[in-house]
């Protein structure tokens, strides 16, 4: 995996061994291009919670804008598998995350995306927008319908395919996490050079599915979400 | 590392969607165009973002926040604080799909110690980016000829050939006479800016 040569001119500086260097995935070509070389630098305690968001101010939200399964109420559901996507937001102790901002992304049944920016041929469903969010409630709890994303090939040249996944951040207070979720036994999962890098870390990315039994819903996923490591909260104690 | 349990964090990928930003503003001296202004002098502080070729970057989602005039930082804990400067958010996130950023503000105050900051801070502002690739990159931009760089902890903490690479230079000021400040954020390259770990535990 070490396919990084520090050039020598970076001897002089004081880089430790113990320092997290971030890590490119294999082929991972936006990666090579962009990750930064060096390890990621320790903040003195004094500079600590400089470096901590504060978001004071979140986004009222319309009615329906957590059921990306509609391009808005009463309007026909897209194709494909209806998921209902549930669970909580909690710090590393298990405190729900109360307000917090949850912004959902993700392809449609043919893994594509409506963003201007992708490239796929797929064919856009009229139903679907892909585009949602949802404010925690006072348990910390969340909950939005979508479609099933499909998987996507994102390197033409090797044949390399993207799994499933739904794009997820959190936000408020000084909670702030980019994640994804994946799907349990895709087989795409074990040549995502990104899902890779999360070695067993990974189970933690993995929804958890069951028959659904609400109305208009085909599967109910349980995600929980655990706002910590590099994201913690610190100024809400 | 048995006991950890925290989600993993992602790359944001090339698809997030501009208009999650909302109101969310990249003029934080504009407060929602009502008339008041917080204190302080307006200042641009923009940039390009460059990958190792020297090509920008496209598209990254920058997040920063910064103190107000005062050095008072608005969170949680300082919502009452009466020296809080009540027009200035001090938080700004824009889409920034050409591969440069730019923010109209305040010229933040230097940092008094305080409950937020136990040590004194040169002006900074602390910049997050999103970008397909890699995870959230952090780090903190400082003004180019501020004394209080000088004993700044984070500047400090940098061997001294790394600071200069968060200094933010003074340009000439833009046709409306407002100072211009300029700093470009390098990834995977032999003048590379120095990013930080930001894991708190």
């Amino acid at each position: 995996m070490e396919n990084r040569v520090l050039p020598n001119f970076d001897l002089q500086f004081d880089e430790q061994p113990d320092w997290r260097r971030l890590e490119v995935g294999e082929t991972d070509l936006s990666a090579e291009a962009r990750v930064p070389l060096r390890s990621l630098r320790p903040i003195p305690e004094a500079a600590r919670t400089s470096f901590a968001p504060s978001v004071t101010r979140l986004p009222g939200l319309r009615a329906g804008e957590n059921d990306l399964t509609r391009i808005a109420p009463g309007r026909p559901q897209a194709e494909g598998v209806k998921l209902l996507v549930s669970g909580s937001i909690t710090d590393e102790n298990g405190r729900p995350l109360r307000g917090v901002l949850l912004e959902v992304w993700n392809a449609n049944k043919w893994g594509r995306y409506t963003h201007k920016d992708d490239p796929a041929v797929q064919q856009l469903d009229p139903n679907f927008l892909g585009y949602g969010r949802v404010l925690t409630d006072d348990d910390g709890r969340y909950s939005f319908a979508t479609i099933r994303p499909g998987s996507y090939l994102v390197r033409p040249e090797i044949d390399r395919w993207r799994p499933s996944h739904i794009h997820l951040s959190v936000r408020g207070g000084s909670s702030r996490l980019m994640t994804q979720m994946y799907f349990p036994n895709d087989p795409l999962l074990d040549i995502d050079p990104g899902f890779q890098l999360f070695g067993a870390a990974g189970a933690r990315q993995i929804g958890a599915e069951s028959v659904s039994r609400t109305e208009g819903i085909d599967t109910d996923i349980r995600f929980d979400i655990v706002i910590g490591g590099r994201n913690p909260t610190i100024f809400e104690d | 590392m048995e006991t950890e349990n925290y989600t993993c964090e992602d790359t944001v990928g090339p698809y997030y969607a501009p208009a999650f930003l909302d109101d969310d503003r990249q003029n934080l001296t504009n407060f929602y165009d009502y008339l008041v202004r917080p204190k302080g002098d307006v200042i641009i502080v923009q940039g390009a973002i460059l990958d190792r070729d020297g090509n920008p970057v496209k598209p990254v989602l920058v997040e920063a926040w910064q103190a107000d005039a005062n050095g008072r930082r608005r969170t949680s804990a300082t919502l009452e604080d009466a020296d809080l400067d009540p027009w200035f958010d001090g938080y700004s996130r824009h889409y920034c799909d050409d591969g440069t950023f730019e923010l109209t503000t305040i010229m933040p105050g230097a940092v008094p110690p305080c409950r937020e900051s136990p040590s004194a801070r040169a002006p900074y502002i602390t910049l997050n980016l999103y970008m397909d690739g890699t995870e959230r990159l952090a780090t903190q931009i400082f003004f180019e000829g501020r004394p209080e760089n000088e004993s700044d902890p984070l500047l400090l903490s940098l061997p001294e050939p790394l600071r200069p690479r968060l200094l933010a230079r003074r340009m000439p000021d833009n046709s409306d006479g407002v100072p211009v400040y300029r700093i470009d954020l390098k990834l995977r390259c032999a003048d590379e800016t120095p990013f930080f770990e930001d894991r708190f535990g």
